[in-house]
């Protein structure tokens, strides 16, 4: 607790400092989210017919095989994804603090520059990466000599995994770095005196460090699981949701059914639900990574 | 990993400087390579968008992926001239440095406010930024296009600044919060002491402390303007205003088979954030990752 010994400025003043910053929050988040929770319990398409219909775009919405098909989409990708970024970025993190690795920094530099780039154009790259007749992918598995190389975004069975690899591969640098932070903080007294101990890289590793990140790894897993489940501009860029609705996410099929369809007042109770399931699931994720404490 | 510790403590520290077992140097081997070709694997895209930009179609078609014969800036030129990318390229400059200044001022005084003084609603508002870090932003697309679309506030060069600005503002005021917390208050004391007003405190004497995380924060805020999509889709229709991610989008239908322009295209679109990069690279790490790492 610090001391409060400065002296609270008068109420004009304070008045003058938070209005500006709560008044456009207010303006462009709250105020949008009561309107949004007003329209899902109406019927309205634009027009000036507004008509009062209760739960029935909930009810429409929970039986919309559609939606629950863009859920268990956004599911499993944000499964995928969870897996790839903050497991591939744990394992690259740990061993740059090997005694073993050589260019340290190149590779920090290097590996974490794809989180800068829009994802719009690293969408639309892979979707060069990804193409049938000037693909470097196909390039590349056709020079090892394969064959029967598939239809990496119009297979249906594939495209949740094609989907993904873009995503993973933006984003490893991200965990990286924060694995690499909070590894780096651990106190080298400690692992040496475990080294005197007579411990190997092994134990060391798994018994020292990653027990003593784990705050981070809490936090990373919520970063990474609420920051998936509202994927769009990849999917968008990169299949639109296809090949028919195999790649079809939450926040995508809310922009088809709001803006394509115009139907408002379902988009506006699918964005309600939206933001339940990404709080619910974020919420159970850290319920569930709480468990576990280490001191 | 493996280790050579099998020695005794007391003989490793009397032989620090031991040559490799065979073992150990395999795994020095493995673990580099398999660095390396992840670091490969993450600039590898943009040199071979770079090496192609440099390409006519036709000698793009002969080869994917062999060097450009010649450096000719066709390409940039047909894409700057005759696509108007220069437009899109300006709106989002324009865009993003209004968002970066209204940003820097409105998170200064309230996360300073936040830091120092206790008032009324002061959790409120903490809850209300937390709130506003966590949520699918995409759930507000709908709602804010209608509300927008009412005081006709659409297709404006100032429309994409409000979302900008209040996604923004709960990081930055964060940041910027835990900055001021470091810095003593003694600071101000003696300046209010001199007579010193709340304004002139905030402004002549922590704003200048707060230079590091001022930075920090002002890439952050380019960077997600710069590349921000969807509101960009949503709320702005009209061509003249569009912004650099969604004309990309559009490049793909008209530019289909001409590779080299969309990858040129693609290059004009990153170079701001890659110049940011290469500048700053240390501030985006610590920015990006500075919730995680507290934990």
């Amino acid at each position: 607790m610090s001391r409060r010994a400065l002296k609270t400025p008068s109420r004009f003043n304070m008045f003058l400092g938070l209005f500006p910053t709560l008044l456009i929050f207010s303006f462009v988040f709250v105020f949008p989210l009561f309107f949004s929770i007003r329209l899902s319990f109406f019927d309205w398409k634009g027009g000036s017919s507004l008509n009062f219909v209760g739960l029935k775009n909930f009810l429409t919405l929970f039986s919309d095989k559609n939606f629950w098909n863009s859920f268990k989409n956004t599911f499993s990708i944000t499964v995928l994804v969870v897996i790839g970024q903050v497991g591939l970025g744990l394992i690259i993190s740990v061993l740059l603090v090997t005694k073993y690795i050589r260019w340290r920094g190149v590779h920090r530099t290097l590996i974490f520059l794809p989180v800068v780039l829009s994802p719009v154009v690293v969408g639309l790259v892979w979707g060069i990466i990804y193409n049938k007749r000037n693909g470097l992918l196909d390039l590349f598995l056709s020079s090892l000599g394969m064959s029967n190389i598939p239809l990496w975004l119009d297979d249906p069975n594939l495209v949740l995994y094609t989907v993904s690899v873009p995503v993973i591969w933006q984003f490893i640098g991200l965990y990286m770095i924060m694995f690499l932070g909070a590894l780096e903080s651990i106190p080298k007294s400690i692992l040496e005196s475990a080294e005197l101990d007579g411990t190997n890289g092994y134990q060391r590793t798994v018994k020292i460090m990653l027990p003593m990140i784990y705050p981070t790894f809490k936090a990373a897993m919520m970063i990474c699981v609420s920051g998936t489940l509202k994927i769009f501009d990849q999917i968008y860029v990169l299949t639109e949701g296809g090949p028919g609705q195999r790649s079809m996410t939450m926040s995508l099929f809310n922009y088809r059914v709001s803006f394509n369809m115009m139907r408002f007042s379902y988009g506006a109770s699918m964005s309600i639900i939206m933001i339940i399931i990404t709080l619910a699931i974020t919420g159970i994720t850290i319920k569930m990574l709480g468990g576990r404490r280490y001191e | 990993m493996n280790s050579s510790r099998t020695l005794p403590a007391a003989a490793a520290a009397v032989e620090p400087q031991k040559p490799l077992r065979s073992s150990s140097r395999v795994t020095r081997w493995i673990i580099n390579t398999l660095v390396f070709l992840f670091s490969l694997s993450c600039i590898f895209p943009l040199i071979w968008m770079l090496s192609t930009s440099f390409k006519s179609s036709v000698e793009f078609q002969k080869s994917i992926i062999r060097l450009p014969e010649s450096i000719n800036f066709d390409n940039y030129i047909k894409i700057m001239t005759h696509a108007k990318f220069f437009r899109y390229f300006s709106n989002s400059f324009i865009i993003s440095v209004i968002t970066l200044a209204t940003v820097l001022v409105l998170a200064t005084v309230t996360g300073y406010f936040l830091s120092r003084f206790s008032f009324k609603g002061r959790n409120f508002i903490y809850v209300l930024l937390m709130l506003g870090l966590v949520v699918p932003t995409h759930a507000w697309l709908l709602p804010l296009f209608l509300q927008f679309r009412e005081i006709g506030l659409l297709d404006r060069r100032i429309t994409l600044v409000f979302p900008y600005v209040t996604f923004a503002l709960p990081t930055a005021i964060f940041l910027i919060e835990s900055f001021v917390r470091g810095i003593p208050e003694e600071m101000e004391e003696s300046a209010t002491m001199e007579g010193c007003g709340v304004w002139q405190s905030l402004f002549r004497i922590i704003m200048p402390l707060c230079k590091p995380i001022l930075s920090t924060v002002l890439v952050l805020t380019f960077n997600a303007s710069w590349n921000e999509f969807p509101f960009g889709l949503v709320l702005i229709n009209r061509d003249a205003l569009k912004t650099v991610p969604v004309a990309l989008t559009m490049f793909t239908g008209a530019y289909t088979t001409d590779y080299p322009s969309l990858v040129s295209a693609l290059i004009i679109s990153i170079i701001p954030v890659i110049l940011f990069y290469g500048l700053f690279s240390r501030k985006i790490m610590e920015g990006m990752t500075a919730g995680a790492v507290k934990g």
